[in-house]
């Protein structure tokens, strides 16, 4: 099934989403598969592995600091995509890759897609491209079923929602505030009303993140949205000088608890 | 990976999208679209306007202190054996030709009624001229600077502070102009319903890359018409390339004349080494700050540390406007070290009494680089980009 089928199911459903994002290679290269299998066991219905990059323009200091830090272990592209394969191998649910991109274009677009298609990544979220750029990459990342996910914001003109809904192959990525990635103790009110319109206007399932920082702000973003995206507060529960064993055990935790809030709200509501 | 414009003709680019042939673009997240689209709009609505243009016009006379010199340097032309002129931009207000730049914008963000700005600044000179027209004109300034520059730069962050701009410190990564442009596009991202970002060079989304030379381009026209007036034929120009604003500010009036131009880029301790910025001669197309250029990366498409004594050349990518320039043939792109362009600096200062600054003392350095049947029977003309008071300790040091 792919991702947006299964997405839509979802929704029928009333299930909400959990995707969960995880800097691949940090703290250390070691670490990535045991973290994205508690990520897993926790309740994610998906993971965004994300792709380091030197200038991550979009993300905060705890997404920046986790980058450099990859970068450091030695983090590349097409480790990424073996980890990739490795985990889509044990696991039941999609990964996503998150990155910028110029390593990709690094690499060769067209070789990341076939890269991508052969190891099972099921889209690519890249912040700094928006729907406007690389029409080409757009057309035959869709055609090839790797999905580039375009984003929403709420400066975003209600004029390019339909343009970004047709764009849209698997969700929308709607970002929550305007800002970098971080999180934030509680988000403004005025996200519910953007979130409301949001929706209303666009087809596909919309994922909503930046700033979602504990099972409360997951409820209450969650309650408008088809599911919700949690980065910087589950990188934050990793303890760089911490045992691998420590660091599984509070990721799984965390993503639990944000699962469990964001379960209850669904109309059959009962807790896994 | 872009379309190319079937138009390769230099003057009638970039197209509506901010496109250069292949470069440019707008690479950003979704947040900054509606605000570069609404600047977009602004930015071609007021350079069309009467009033906008008459006020800069003022402006540019009589705050900033235009139009500059064209100036021979006497003694250095006889050692050389060919005529040279300067083109004043360091006798500009602030000491450099960032004011241009910094007062259309300004004016711009009033029409916007943006009351906050943010800027990044590497050698400072940026960061003053942002400084200079929002005290001016009762503006918030918010400048970012990398550490590393405010250690080597010292002078402009008091000049800046004197004149109330607030001045963040980037600690990140390389504590360079690359980290403070990271740095003040979070902020803009973030404060982007109330901020005005006044970018300094012509790099970033589209449009600054197109903007900026607009406010530039009046170093080059000025210099056309001060040529003819004086019927100096000149076959040379010569401008440094940092993000590339002054150098695309002198060339472009020139585009379709058939002078040779050239862009110097900073060559660090030598671009065979690592340690250098020179990205044009050096890097390969990528995605930076928000538009497709030639940059500095290694080969997984990770930006590397560019290296350079003067600040303001200290960047790893480069305007998008000049990559295109650089494919076509129009401007060749050559590079000085640190070593030269020191000496070129001592130099002007010791024998024409003119102190550079360490960005266009790597155009000076080139001169001596350049191939006598080039120049012919014409004349070389250098963009002194700005003055070397900023940069005394490096002299004297170096
Ligand atoms: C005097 C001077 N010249 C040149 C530059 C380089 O910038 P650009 O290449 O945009 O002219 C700077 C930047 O700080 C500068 O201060």
């Amino acid at each position: 099934m792919n991702l947006r089928t299964s997405l839509h199911d979802k929704k029928a459903k009333h299930e909400k989403v959990l995707s969960c994002f995880l800097t691949a290679g940090y703290p250390t290269r070691e670490a990535t598969v045991p973290l994205a299998k508690a990520i897993a066991r926790g309740g994610a219905d998906l993971i965004e592995l994300g792709v380091p990059f030197s200038d991550p323009l979009a993300d905060g200091p705890v997404i920046q600091r986790s980058s450099l830090r990859a970068l450091r272990e030695g983090t590349t592209l097409p480790w990424v995509l073996d980890i990739t394969s490795e985990l889509t191998a044990e696991l039941s649910i999609p990964i996503l890759l998150m990155g910028y991109l110029n390593p990709m274009l690094a690499y060769g677009a067209e070789r990341l897609l076939k890269a991508a298609k052969e190891k099972g990544v099921a889209a690519l979220i890249i912040p700094d491209l928006p729907i406007d750029e690389e029409t080409d990459l757009w057309n035959q990342a869709a055609e090839m079923g790797i999905p580039l996910v375009p984003f929403v914001s709420p400066t975003t003109a209600r004029e390019r929602f339909a343009m970004i809904d047709r764009k849209a192959k698997a969700f929308v990525y709607a970002v929550s505030i305007t800002g970098v990635t971080g999180a934030r103790k509680s988000l403004p009110t005025e996200v519910e009303m953007y979130l409301k319109e949001l929706t209303q206007n666009i087809k596909a399932p919309t994922l909503v993140g930046f700033g979602i920082s504990n099972p409360d702000e997951a409820a209450r973003m969650a309650k408008h949205a088809d599911g919700i995206i949690v980065g910087s507060a589950l990188l934050s529960q990793i303890d760089e000088k911490g045992g691998i064993d420590e660091n599984c055990q509070r990721v799984e935790r965390f993503v639990r608890e944000i699962k469990k809030a964001i379960t209850c709200l669904s109309p059959t509501g009962e807790n896994k | 990976m872009s379309v190319v414009t079937t138009n390769n003709n230099s003057r009638h680019q970039p197209d509506r999208r901010g496109h250069f042939g292949p470069y440019g673009g707008r690479y950003v997240p979704e947040t900054l679209m509606s605000a570069l689209n609404d600047l977009d709009v602004a930015f071609r609505t007021a350079w069309r306007d009467r009033i906008f243009r008459q006020k800069l016009n003022e402006e540019l006379a009589n705050f900033a202190g235009r139009p500059t010199p064209l100036y021979a340097v006497e003694n250095l032309s006889e050692e050389l054996g060919y005529p040279v002129f300067l083109k004043r931009e360091d006798l500009l207000h602030t000491g450099a030709h960032k004011i241009n730049n910094a007062l259309g914008q300004a004016l711009l963000a009033q029409r916007l009624s943006k009351k906050r700005i943010v800027a990044e600044t590497g050698a400072g000179q940026h960061g003053v001229a942002v400084a200079t027209v929002c005290a001016r004109f009762g503006l918030e300034a918010v400048v970012y600077m990398g550490v590393k520059d405010m250690e080597r730069q010292a002078p402009n962050v008091s000049r800046m502070k004197l004149l109330g701009a607030e001045v963040i410190p980037v600690e990140n990564g390389t504590q360079t102009l690359k980290d403070a442009t990271s740095q003040a596009i979070r902020d803009w991202v973030t404060n982007v319903r109330t901020t005005f970002y006044l970018l300094g060079s012509v790099v970033g989304p589209h449009p600054y890359p197109m903007m900026v030379r607009q406010f530039q381009r009046v170093i080059g026209e000025e210099t056309r018409r001060e040529l003819r007036r004086r019927e100096i034929n000149a076959s040379v120009l010569i401008a440094c390339v940092g993000g590339g604003s002054n150098a695309i500010g002198f060339f472009y009036p020139f585009l379709q004349d058939d002078m040779q131009l050239y862009g110097v880029e900073a060559a660090g301790e030598g671009i065979a080494t690592e340690h250098h910025a020179a990205t044009l001669s050096a890097g390969r197309p990528g995605v930076l700050h928000g538009s497709y250029s030639y940059l500095l990366q290694n080969d997984d498409g990770q930006v590397s540390e560019a290296h350079s004594v003067s600040a303001g050349l200290d960047y790893p990518g480069v305007g998008p406007e000049h990559s295109f320039l650089r494919d076509t043939g129009r401007v060749r792109y050559v590079s000085v070290t640190d070593e030269e362009a020191l000496q070129a600096a001592r130099n002007l200062c010791r024998y024409e009494g003119i102190l550079p600054a360490l960005e266009p003392a790597h155009a000076l350095g080139y001169l001596r680089y350049l191939d006598k049947k080039e120049i012919g029977d014409g004349a070389v003309v250098v963009c002194l980009s700005g003055r070397g008071d900023k940069d005394l300790q490096a002299f004297i040091e170096g």
